[in-house]
């Protein structure tokens, strides 16, 4: 060890270490890289101190010193292996054998992992007098979790992790001496238990007693077997984790864990994220370029898939310009795929119309805020979300849509941050809400304008600070004066006070409030102005530009921002550009050679548009990349006939989808796990994936045909891996990208917070620091009126869509993993008192019906939704969920309204 | 209100804590199941249907009630954690009748709710006598609260109170100045005086005895360990399973705060016990006074620089404090005085022995009347010293025992005699830490039971003496460490009635 002669110094095994602040002998240790062993040490994880097996050697002490929890001081002279405490381990590892009939203990089960380890050097993996282990307690009922009793040395990690780490609590200990055992809480099942499978309890566990259904546990770390980091592909949030390819074939993927120290997630993954990957090895996996042979399909090769996709696209772009052709990025493809699609369908054809899933989510959210801040994305980073003082978390579940940030959140709150909840649902967030404000839906415009009152009325507000750094205060205020808060708490049904009460907790924390919004907000009628109503408060609290603040959306998918940035909707080209101006179009029709002509092919078309212009036969041509149109838009039965008219839908994809009975092209689509990239997270942090594995069959990156296509077009596209495009794209958006590349990605595995503009810089945390480039921020006095879906005769409901925590989106993955025995259907939330009226009982079939279709779904009755309202989860196909909605859209962004229609349930026919 | 205390409060308003109850408090309370739960099953008494109601008594189950033949009578009876009657052993409790005492009483119990405060015979072997010297019942206030070392605090007070030299009673290698300065050095918003009766067993017969009849010189005490540490709140805790005690000791507080005393700078308020908490052991205590687990803590640090809550602690025994307050009245009173149990059918007049440093063992058997046929003498009860006939000369006076081999545990005497078979005694030690020991580490958790199969066994003398090597090297706090010493003393001196198959 080198020091600098100044610094006080320990010896260890004869070796200099230097004395740190806060060092234990074990931190010390490691840093010389002598193996202390351990077996209830968990970095993460309070000390436990029980297992006793790190205890060292100190000829100065009385008895050693266990080296997990004593702290290193100068001049201490250790020994860790001294022949005295080996023989202390030996005896330590020899005790659970010799009360094994009053344990339950048996090592014959722990294969691998800590203990295992430790048996094989102290002695101890005799199995005990239980033999073959199969007796103790065993829980099998869980589709993703395993517990086995005989195998458990009650070390307490599993527990501390559920606790410290996953922000739950799943365990218990039992009662003193050798009943303080560790087991499921009330003594249950994991399937009875509170547990969300993340798995943060398997990942410690040394013995396996804590375990997946896929047989994983403990630490990576243990087990001598290569690893590949790589980004989830599941949700929004980008957490980081590692995958373990298969030591035979190397094709599949046989376990991930979360990456500790990962700036995201520090090691948690939720539960699709840990088993979700299951998908991969899936038996239906599109391995083959397939194409439409008469009512079914055939497979091909590429050679063949290219040359009839090259004959259709020549003929429909020779009969009907380039304006017949549209294309709908996939918002979990890479950037690089979603760029080269986007430029593919812009510069290559020509045509204007690209849009991509974020359409039906964000949108509208990224529309308010461009007007607000000139930027159409969150101000801040996740990391807000320790340092802020009030959480705002309006229409959204972070413990079911986000469960890793739920899980950050309900930590900041654990240590004294407060919690603000806006939703129509009692959800597991607002259990640990200072304030929930149950709205019924559709009224949280008018909330969020009589919260800005109770602000200004409360006297909260540092009105001559507001006036310097805002426009328009004046005619706010008259404006929010219109919004009386005890007539909105009845409009809104709302509890007397309960506005106030939440008022008066962001006017507390002031600046260091952070407000999160998720599609609860942005998949309305009036989504756009529900997101700069909130952002009004946002202005008003100061909170944007600061640490500890700032407004922020949950972005469901894992490139849903990087869909946004790199030009995945028709208005906007990479970089946030607007497509029709004027100096954007001269720099990309430089950079690129091309783009659309207006003035032939007319404005560009969304995806909602596309369909219309579909079903009327102007549009032609569909490239869709990974996104079933058909499952995840409104009016799904008029979707299908428009995309039966097409004369070319070609659809890359990993899965048989419902949308792929209408294409006459599948092209096999390389998942997360077995592509090279980068995914941009919702806090505009860019970081790079690796392949695990590499794609099944003859399946490609969604970049590739692309590249091929446009060269058989007549554009010699050079690009031949991932980081070539990723680097045009950096040359191209110098200011926001310039700065990232793959190469430095790999180096700095955290990612960059973009703007990054040169290879110096660290990213960027907070946006606006300096104020907003539209200037002083701005207020918007929006008033909007209920959509045409409220108070519909003889529809009594409202009803919405949601996410269950175990299936993602459409669910074409988590079904194809364990989460499909965990929940297996749809299922509708009704208030008990409206069940009781029409007639429902709990499990029952139901039919939902609106003016626009029907779908089935069984009745969940809780008092979690507010009467009258009701809450559909939409992850099976043959519920058909989306045929409950028209064509109602917010009119600002083109986003859907998902967040309400009106509905009559019934029981649903036999049958 | 801590979470425990919570429980305790349900408990005793349910007549027990069934599952449902948990279930609904965890929802009630906001606290996730599971965190609740693993509070509520440290205490078995919370889930006792009759933890308040009638019926069914409590057999005490330690170790010396054990030695006496004690138990649960009846298929009705349920275990019980020690209330430090063992001078009574074996005893049964009952939470409206009180408690029994006495092999005979254990078909028929004659139920004596005095019997927990009645007062031993006290022999006065030390030279000074420093306990039982002023009646708490007297009323003169003005003499009964006027602080000890008046107008001294902080560092002048620590030198005075080091200047005298009363040392820990547990571990009297160090003495309460050097403990309590570490107390005053930490910075800190707030700090705690803790007195507590010790670990459940004899050792707390003295401990309440003095906190009963010597309250005022325990809040003495208690209010200048504050003043030397700058602590302004202080804690007595007390077991649940001594009403009486505890109604006593809140009678006291609540005196002394009307007399003036208690209130302004100094506070005090009693925390009740729920059962044991680990043989005595000082961060277990912490745990249970915070409503917690009642489980060792990994230290250090140690208590006096981050006990309560976090906060700085003095923590000692009630007779420490009310020695202080002694010395602080009499100068001639020596520090080294202490109040000690001497019990069972070993002695002819068993009773309090108030002993300091010039006082020998075999003074004291000989003041009790020991039994011609006792073969050796358990000083300081289970976590204590075992001494043979010829180490009966030794003196009583920590600063003598050089070599370390004397723990003073609790500094009770209890004579084993032709009715005790040394195995017999190596096994209930074992029984009784097995059941005691708070589950937190291997060495004490699995060591205690693997040792006690050995012995049981007669076999592998060799692997017995490593499993006391564990404990004794490895355990998380003292009582892991210290349970193994009279066993191999035992084994040492014994070792073919134990190990008769070796």
């Amino acid at each position: 060890m080198e020091t600098d002669g100044t610094a006080p110094i320990a010896i260890l095994n004869g070796r200099e270490v230097e004395v740190r602040p806060g060092d234990t002998i074990l931190a010390a240790a490691k840093r010389l890289g002598i193996d202390i062993p351990t077996l209830c040490h968990h970095e993460s994880l309070p000390v436990q101190g029980g297992c006793r097996m790190c205890v060292v050697y100190s000829a100065a002490h009385e008895r050693p010193l266990a080296a997990c929890h004593t702290p290193l001081e100068p001049g201490m002279d250790l020994l860790t292996h001294h022949v005295s405490v080996e023989r202390l381990r030996k005896t330590l590892m020899s005790l659970r054998g010799a009360t094994a009939d009053a344990t339950g203990f048996s090592a014959a089960g722990v294969r691998y992992g800590r203990y295992a380890a430790l048996a094989s050097l102290y002695g101890g993996g005799d199995g005990g007098k239980n033999g073959d282990g199969v007796s103790g307690y065993r829980d099998r009922t869980h589709p993703m979790m395993r517990f086995r009793g005989s195998a458990c040395i009650d070390c307490r990690l599993c527990l501390e992790a559920c606790e410290e780490l996953a922000g739950q609590s799943v365990f218990q200990l039992g009662g003193r001496g050798v009943g303080a055992t560790v087991g499921i809480v009330g003594e249950r099942t994991f399937s009875e238990s509170p547990c969300v499978a993340c798995g943060a309890c398997a990942e410690v566990c040394p013995t396996g007693a804590v375990r997946g259904s896929d047989g994983a546990y403990g630490s990576l770390e243990e087990y001598a077997v290569e690893t590949v980091p790589t980004v989830c592909g599941f949700c929004g949030v980008g957490c980081r984790m590692e995958g373990v390819a298969d030591l035979e074939e190397g094709e599949n993927v046989v376990r991930v864990a979360g990456i500790r120290g990962a700036a995201v997630n520090d090691g948690l993954l939720c539960q699709r994220g840990r088993f979700g990957y299951r998908f991969q090895r899936s038996w239906d996996r599109l391995e083959k370029p397939m194409l439409r042979q008469g009512a079914g399909f055939r497979e091909v090769s590429w050679e063949e898939a290219l040359d009839f996709l090259e004959g259709k696209l020549r003929t429909v772009l020779d009969e009907s310009g380039p304006g017949a052709f549209g294309a709908i990025a996939s918002t979990r493809a890479t950037n690089e795929s979603v760029y080269l699609l986007q430029k593919f369908c812009r510069s290559v054809i020509g045509s204007p119309h690209v849009d991509s899933a974020a359409r039906l989510c964000h949108v509208s959210g990224g529309e308010a805020l461009r007007r607000a801040t000139g930027a159409s994305v969150g101000t801040g980073s996740f990391a807000d979300i320790e340092a802020a003082r009030c959480i705002v978390v309006a229409g959204a579940n972070p413990d079911v849509s986000h469960p890793v940030l739920g899980n950050r959140i309900r930590r900041a709150v654990a240590r004294g941050a407060r919690l603000v909840v806006l939703d129509v649902r009692w959800t597991e967030m607002a259990e640990r809400a200072d304030v929930f404000l149950q709205v019924s839906p559709g009224t949280d415009v008018a909330v969020f304008h009589a919260l800005a009152l109770a602000l200004m009325e409360g006297g909260h507000l540092d009105r001559g600070g507001l006036l310097d750094r805002t426009e328009g205060l004046k005619a706010y205020e008259d404006f929010v004066a219109e919004f009386p808060v005890e007539a909105v708490e009845d409009f809104a049904g709302l509890r007397t006070g309960s506005i106030r009460a939440a008022a008066a907790l962001i006017g507390k924390a002031r600046e260091r409030t952070l407000f999160l919004y998720g599609l609860g907000l942005t998949q309305q009628f009036h989504g756009t102005g529900a997101v700069e109503s909130l952002w009004n408060l946002a202005v008003l609290a100061g909170c944007v530009g600061g640490r500890g603040g700032g407004i922020m959306p949950f972005g469901g998918q894992n490139n849903l921002q990087g869909c946004l940035d790199l030009g995945g909707a028709t208005e906007w080209l990479p970089g946030h550009y607007p497509a029709r101006d004027p100096e954007a179009v001269s720099l990309f029709t430089e950079a690129w050679g091309r783009l659309p002509d207006p003035e032939s092919v007319g404005p560009g078309l969304n995806s909602l548009q596309m369909i219309e212009a579909a079903a009327a036969g102007r549009l032609r041509a569909l490239w869709v990349q990974g996104h079933d149109l058909l499952r995840s838009l409104p009016r799904e039965d008029f979707v299908a006939e428009a995309l039966g008219k097409l004369d070319l839908l070609v659809v890359q994809e990993l899965f048989y989808t419902e949308m792929c009975a209408k294409a006459h092209l599948l092209l096999p689509s390389a998942s997360f796990l077995e592509q090279d990239g980068t995914f941009t997270s919702a806090e505009r942090r860019i970081q790079r994936l690796a392949p695990v594995v590499p794609p099944p069959g003859e399946a490609r990156p969604d970049w590739t045909p692309l590249v091929l296509m446009a060269r058989r077009l007549g554009v010699d596209w050079k690009m031949l891996e991932a980081s070539q495009i990723f680097a045009e794209i950096a040359r191209l958006v110098p200011d926001l990208f310039g700065g990232v590349s793959h190469a430095r990605l790999r180096e700095e595995p955290d990612g960059l917070q973009w703007p990054c503009p040169n290879a110096d810089h660290p990213g960027t945390p907070t946006l606006h620091t300096a104020g907003m480039v539209t200037g002083k921020a701005r207020f918007f006095p929006v008033d909007v009126p209920l959509s045409i879906e409220h108070r519909v005769p003889d529809y009594p409901f409202l009803a919405m869509t949601g996410r269950a925590l175990e299936h993602h989106n459409t669910g074409s993955m988590t079904r194809r993993g364990p989460a499909r025995n965990l929940r297996t259907a749809d299922t509708v939330e009704l208030h008990p008192q409206d069940a009781a009226r029409a007639g429902i009982a709990d499990g029952a079939r139901v039919r939902v019906e609106s003016r626009h279709g029907a779908c089935v779904a069984i009745a969940t009755l809780t008092p979690r939704i507010r009467p009258g309202a009701l809450w559909l989860t939409n992850h099976f196909p043959q519920t058909h969920a989306n045929r409950l909605f028209g064509d109602v859209a917010d009119p600002e962004s083109g986003c859907p309204q998902f967040k309400a229609v009106a509905v009559r349930v019934e029981p649903a026919a036999k049958g | 209100m801590p979470v425990a205390h919570r429980l305790w409060r349900e408990a005793r308003e349910r007549n027990g804590l069934g599952d449902r109850d948990l279930v609904e408090l965890a929802d009630r309370w906001g606290i996730p199941e599971g965190r609740l739960r693993t509070v509520a099953n440290f205490y078995p008494r919370f889930s006792e249907p009759d933890a308040a109601g009638e019926g069914t008594a409590f057999a005490c189950e330690g170790f010396f009630c054990g030695l006496a033949g004690g138990g649960r009578a009846t298929a009705g009876d349920r275990a019980f954690s020690c209330p430090g009657m063992c001078d009574r052993a074996p005893v049964r409790w009952h939470p409206k009748r009180g408690f029994a005492a006495g092999t005979a009483e254990l078909s028929e119990p004659a139920w004596d709710p005095e019997v927990e405060l009645a007062t031993p015979t006290v022999f006065r072997l030390a030279r000074t006598p420093a306990f039982f010297t002023a009646s708490a019942g007297e009323s003169v206030a003005g003499d009964l609260y006027s602080p000890a070392f008046p107008g001294l605090r902080g560092e002048t007070l620590l030198e005075e109170i080091g200047r005298l030299g009363p040392r820990d009673r547990r571990n009297p290698a160090v003495t309460l100045a050097e403990r309590w300065r570490r107390a005053a050095e930490t910075a800190a918003d707030q700090r705690f005086v803790i007195a507590h009766a010790g670990p459940g067993d004899p050792g707390s017969q003295a401990n309440r005895q003095l906190m009963v009849h010597e309250a005022a010189r325990l809040l003495r005490g208690m209010e200048c360990c504050g003043r030397a540490i700058g602590a302004t709140e202080g804690v007595i805790h007390v077991g649940s399973e001594n009403p009486a005690t505890t109604a006593a000791v809140e009678e006291a507080v609540n005196r002394a705060t009307a007399a003036g005393f208690l209130g302004t700078s100094f506070d005090v308020t009693v925390v009740p016990g729920f059962g044991s908490y680990v043989g005595g052991e000082e961060t277990a205590l912490l745990n249970a006074v915070e409503g917690r687990r009642g489980e060792a803590r990994v230290f250090p640090p140690e208590p006096e620089i981050s006990g309560l809550f976090g906060r700085p602690v003095a923590l000692a025994e009630a007779e420490t404090f009310v020695l202080l307050a002694a010395l602080g009245e009499t100068p001639v009173v020596s520090p080294a005085t202490r109040l000690a149990a001497v019990f069972g059918d070993g002695f002819a007049r068993p009773g309090l022995a108030e002993i300091d440093g010039d006082t020998s063992v075999r003074a004291v058997l000989e003041a009790a009347g020991v039994a011609d046929s006792a073969w050796g003498l358990l000083f300081g009860g289970p976590r204590g010293t075992l001494l043979l006939p010829d180490e009966w000369d030794l003196l009583l006076d920590p600063a003598e025992w050089v070599s370390g081999d004397i723990r003073p545990g609790n500094w009770s005497f209890y004579a084993l005699t032709a009715d005790h078979e040394p195995r017999d005694v190596a096994r209930r030690l074992l029984d009784y830490a097995a059941a005691e020991n708070c589950g937190k580490c291997d060495p004490c958790r699995l060591g205690t039971l693997a040792a006690r199969d050995l012995v049981k066994s007669g076999r592998e003398p060799r692997r017995f003496g490593d499993i006391l090597t564990a404990m004794e090297m490895t355990s998380l706090c003292d009582f892991g460490r210290q349970i193994p010493g009279p066993v191999r003393k035992l084994a040492r001196a014994f070792g073919e009635k134990i190990f008769a198959r070796a």
